[in-house]
């Protein structure tokens, strides 16, 4: 009796510890449809670690992590690193139809992974130092290959990406900060990536609206952008935490999707299933086909492949799911429990997330086209690679502003590899006014300043350093700005280039940060990576191209100091003069003791 | 100067060339700058004129590695504030400086001629031992080579004039103008010190009566000296001896782009383990016959006017960034050599045929490579390979001549006995 009353104490001091026991860590869902029948799955996930000493060698002070990744902190530690920012994205957002990126876009990469790490250090080598340990231990971490960052891609940015975090506003530092960043372009995005994600969450993607992240799914999106951004917080007494934030957001095409969960061996669609237009010839041979369907139901567990595993227990509030929806044309059902328990509950906004039982959630439209309104991106920008050749080039890069009265502040970061060696003074700036009449200015033009405000320039350094450009524009109102500039493309070393070299070197998109009133950074995005290509030799003719060049060489030397040694005398004066040289004496005394040895041989 | 009409005439026309057709035809700088012929990162003005632009926006051109121009050539180009016209004319009195230089050493040539023959009591017929002037002059403005070098605006134009000034100032006795214009052509691109050696025996050679080591010490003084000073101006101008970079960029074959030599394709292929063995070994063979040419033909003045050609001829074979405007500078004085042009194996003609149009298929390949993607490297690589053979075979036709020549007055002097 006794014993089993002590179990139930036990027990019931355990559960309470379970239910009372919440660490600093959010989780939330957006669910946002957008026009064409796509839906945005934007996953936030947030979480502090515990009180952390800045400046101290750590082995004294054990470090309690709770629900912050063990993994990070000893790295940040080591690296003094204050601020890191990383991003997996792939695809593209198509801002003309889909409006401004998730988070005014301070969570989306460009194609490929891109990292970004505020470090604190004596002087510049010692920060770069502190970075490559930095990218390499994370390369391990996220399966990315981040071991191949080195100084010759990587910049120091000036205007964009600054750091925001409270340290950097309150603090003092003991030393200088360095902002360092590298994109890789060619990175593609994978499942090998995700599964690091989700294993620094504390769910670990076992509950919470994590179960529904799905390897899979994510990547079979139209766009997908993965992203962790590490911050150290301090309050006003100097006490400092790391806060860490993640973010996946998901583009996913509704019928691509379901279709890929219904049949996911692909197979014609019978003839009683096309959707033909009625109002032009449709028979058993002939079928125009109709648009998307726009009246559609469908729920997360079609798209996912799973139900979300109930809300996270530890989280210091409920897991949360949003649908942002025009509840005219949308409703919104979160369905909880299966089978006979199934309990259908309407959602207008927002959803807490019960912690027992898997919940789904349930779309259903008359008109998926008409969505919330979305906001429209303060600029749009294109850039493309112009020329033909293979040893030169140029970039141009459209910056369309299409807001009718208020000019917009951006700052354009480029980056490209050394073998690019720009000619900055080939840059021209064409604007276009609203009434399509165009203006080219040259940069050394100083009516270009109109919109070219600042220029951040540092040149490229062969292996060293890459070309690190910023340009501070501004964009009036209705306009649209081009920007051209030439370069030349050097041929590398034959180690240097990559296995298949004629597919071409991608080059990092450019960031784009458009600038608010106070001068902060309001709204980000990338433009798409470039590919170009270089000039490649013959792979097959190191040995050829060896032996024939030096035969040339050695024909070229051969012949002349053939020419050089020679003396050109007439018959006598050879004969004469062979006749004083040492050489000669000697072949004569040899030819002497030859004939001997001959007459010996003879005699014998 | 005086000229007659002929001459008049040409240097006239020629100016209106140079100065008319980059005005009617703006864009045909830009068109030679971005052909390898013509352009190297080292000479090309497109990147002078990048120089130029960061120089005056207050960035320091030399923190990357774009521009491998010298600083004062880039300052003096920043005060021209990139005047079409201004710019013009200055690549066209460069052009004139050097005809004028090439006609003066023509004169010279012609008078020791005369000189020698009265010695020996001999009447050679100067005329046609050597070509008249306005031969050389039209030779000269007209050359394919030298006219489209001078629409390219490549920066050799003024290292072929400063070393053409030496000849010229050596011939004359003009002994400090030659070193110091000598230093000034090593300060723009780096290959004419090794002209040094030549220059100074010439000296040694015209100044009997001084003992040869206070020459030696002098003209190697003067020279160290005005190089020195020249660099240290630059780092005046541009505050840091980053500069220095530029050379370091020639020596050690930074960048690697085609060209007409033999360098960029065996640097791109080779092995990067042996790569600055290499290096050493293409820099050595540089420099590897001016000693021997400077001894061999080192007995009289205008044998030695013949080593310096000759020194000038091979470095351009064997040097990292050869371009039409170093082979204007060598194929300009050939025409001096006219006594040697009889016992050539191959007519000049000939060889003339061959450099042109080998000179007209290498953009023919380089295109077929680049814009096409019809052909690939080794086209190019192939016809470079056989445009330097036939530059050597040339030049060693020369020096066979040379010998021959020596004969020719070895006999003499044999008769005479």
């Amino acid at each position: 009796m006794l014993l089993q009353s002590i179990w139930t104490l036990v027990l019931l001091a355990c559960s309470v510890d379970a239910t009372a026991n919440t660490y600093p860590f959010k989780e939330r869902l957006d669910l946002t449809p957008l026009p064409r029948n796509n839906l945005l799955a934007s996953f936030n996930f947030e979480l502090d670690s515990n009180d952390i000493q800045l400046y101290s060698d750590g082995d004294s002070i054990s470090t309690h992590y709770t629900v912050f990744p063990r993994s990070f902190g000893p790295i940040l530690k080591t690296t003094r690193a204050r601020e890191l920012h990383l991003r997996f994205s792939q695809g593209w957002w198509d801002s003309e139809v889909w409006g401004s990126l998730p988070r005014n876009g301070s969570t989306a990469g460009g194609t490929g992974v891109e990292i970004w790490s505020l470090i604190e250090a004596d002087d510049k080598a010692q920060a770069l130092e502190s970075w490559v340990k930095l990218v390499n231990s994370l390369s391990g971490l996220f399966c990315a290959s981040f071991n191949f960052i080195d100084e010759s891609i990587t910049t120091y940015p000036v205007k964009t990406l600054q750091p925001y975090s409270s340290f950097y506003q309150k603090v003092q530092p003991e030393k200088q900060l360095y902002l360092l960043r590298s994109a890789l372009p060619r990175e593609p995005i994978c499942t090998e990536n995700l599964t690091p994600f989700i294993k620094i969450l504390p769910a670990k993607g076992k509950a919470g609206i994590s179960s529904l992240l799905n390897g899979h799914k994510v990547f079979n999106s139209q766009w997908s952008s993965m992203s962790i951004d590490i911050l150290t917080e301090c309050d006003d007494s100097l006490i400092c935490n790391y806060n860490l934030k993640q973010a996946i957001d998901v583009v996913l095409n509704v019928p691509k999707t379901i279709d890929r969960a219904l049949n996911p061996i692909p197979k014609p669609t019978p003839g009683e299933e096309l959707r033909c237009d009625q109002s032009k010839t449709h028979n058993v041979f002939q079928c125009f086909p109709l648009g998307e369907k726009t009246d559609m139901s469908w729920d997360l567990k079609t798209l996912f492949g799973t139900t979300i595993n109930g809300g996270s227990s530890i989280s210091s509030e409920p897991s949360k799911v949003c649908a942002h929806v025009n509840h005219e044309h949308w409703k919104v059902y979160a369905v909880t429990g299966t089978g006979d328990d199934e309990k259908f509950t309407v959602v207008d906004d927002c959803a807490d997330l019960d912690v027992k039982s898997t919940t789904n959630f349930l779309f259903s439209t008359d008109e998926s086209n008409n969505v919330v309104a979305l906001n429209k991106p303060p600029v749009m920008t294109s850039r493309s690679l112009t020329g033909h050749s293979q040893d030169s080039g140029g970039f141009r890069t459209d910056f369309a502003n299409i807001s009718e009265d208020k000019d917009v502040d951006l700052v354009f970061f480029e980056t490209l590899p050394w073998f690019v060696r720009i000619f900055l003074h080939t840059m021209d700036i064409t604007i276009t006014k609203p009434d399509k009449s165009t203006v080219t200015y040259s940069i050394s033009d100083p009516l270009s300043e109109t919109v070219l405000k600042q220029i951040y320039y540092s040149p490229a350094v062969d292996r060293k350093a890459p070309t690190h450009l910023e340009l501070l524009l501004r964009i009036p109102a209705g306009c649209s700005v081009t920007l051209n500039y030439q370069f030349d493309k050097s041929m590398l070393l034959y180690a240097e280039y990559p296995p298949d070299a004629n597919h071409g070197f991608e080059i990092d998109p450019a960031v784009i940060s458009v600038i608010g009133e106070e001068g902060n950074e309001i709204y980000h995005f990338r433009t798409t990576t470039s590919l170009l290509t270089l000039p490649t030799p013959d792979f097959s003719m190191p040995y050829n191209v060896i032996i024939l060049t030096s035969t040339v060489m050695s024909l070229a030397f051969g012949g002349i100091f053939n020419l050089l040694v020679k003396r050109v005398v007439t018959q006598e004066q050879a004969d004469s003069l062979a006749k004083v040289s040492p050489l000669y004496r000697v072949s004569e005394k040899l030819g002497r003791v030859r004939t001997r040895i001959r007459q010996l041989l003879g005699r014998a | 100067m005086k000229f007659d009409s002929k001459e008049l005439s040409i240097v006239i026309s020629a100016l209106v060339i140079q100065l008319v057709v980059p005005s009617v035809f703006p864009n045909l700088h830009k068109i030679l700058d971005n052909s390898v012929l013509f352009a190297a990162p080292v000479n090309s003005f497109r990147s002078l004129k990048e120089g130029i632009f960061l120089l005056r926006n207050g960035l320091n051109p030399y923190s990357g590695t774009i521009i491998h121009h010298p600083p004062i050539l880039v300052s003096l180009f920043t005060v021209i504030n990139e005047n079409e016209l201004v710019t013009n004319l200055i690549y066209a009195l460069a052009d004139l400086v050097t005809a004028l230089n090439l006609i003066r050493i023509n004169e010279w040539f012609m008078k020791q001629e005369v000189e020698a023959s009265n010695e020996k009591g001999e009447k050679i017929q100067t005329k046609q031992e050597y070509f008249a002037n306005w031969i050389v002059y039209a030779w000269y403005f007209f050359n394919p080579l030298g006219i489209t070098s001078i629409f390219s605006r490549s920066t050799t134009v003024f290292t072929n004039m400063f070393i053409m000034i030496t000849l010229k100032s050596l011939c004359y006795q003009e002994l400090s103008v030659a070193v110091m214009s000598l230093s000034v052509a090593t300060y723009l691109s780096y290959h004419p010190w090794y002209y040094i050696l030549p220059v100074v025996c010439y000296i040694i050679k015209s100044k009997p009566e001084e003992h040869p080591w206070k020459i030696v010490v002098k003209a190697v003084g003067l020279f160290v000296s005005g190089l020195f000073g020249l660099l240290y101006l630059s780092f005046q101008l541009t505050g840091s001896w980053q500069f220095l970079t530029n050379y370091e960029t020639i020596v050690m074959f930074h960048k690697i782009t085609p060209n007409l030599g033999l360098w960029w394709y065996f640097f791109t292929e080779i092995f990067q383990f042996f790569n600055n063995f290499f290096v050493g070994v293409f820099n050595l063979y540089t420099f590897i016959f001016i000693v021997p040419f400077t001894l061999r033909f080192g007995k009289t003045k205008r044998d030695l006017m013949f080593a310096l050609w000759v020194s000038i001829g091979f470095v351009n074979f064997a040097k990292a960034y050869p371009t039409i405007s170093d082979l204007s500078l060598f194929h300009c004085l050939v025409l001096e050599w006219k006594p040697l042009f009889k016992n050539l194996r191959i007519n000049p003609v000939i060889s003339y045929m061959l450099t042109y149009v080998l000179l007209a298929l290498l953009p023919v390949f380089y295109y077929v490579w680049m814009e096409l993607n019809s052909g690939n490297s080794n086209f190019f690589y192939a016809i470079g390979l056989v445009f330097s053979t036939v530059e050597a075979v040339f030049l060693s036709d020369f020096i066979w001549s040379k010998l021959c020549e020596e004969y020719g007055g070895a006999r003499r002097d044999l008769t005479q006995i």
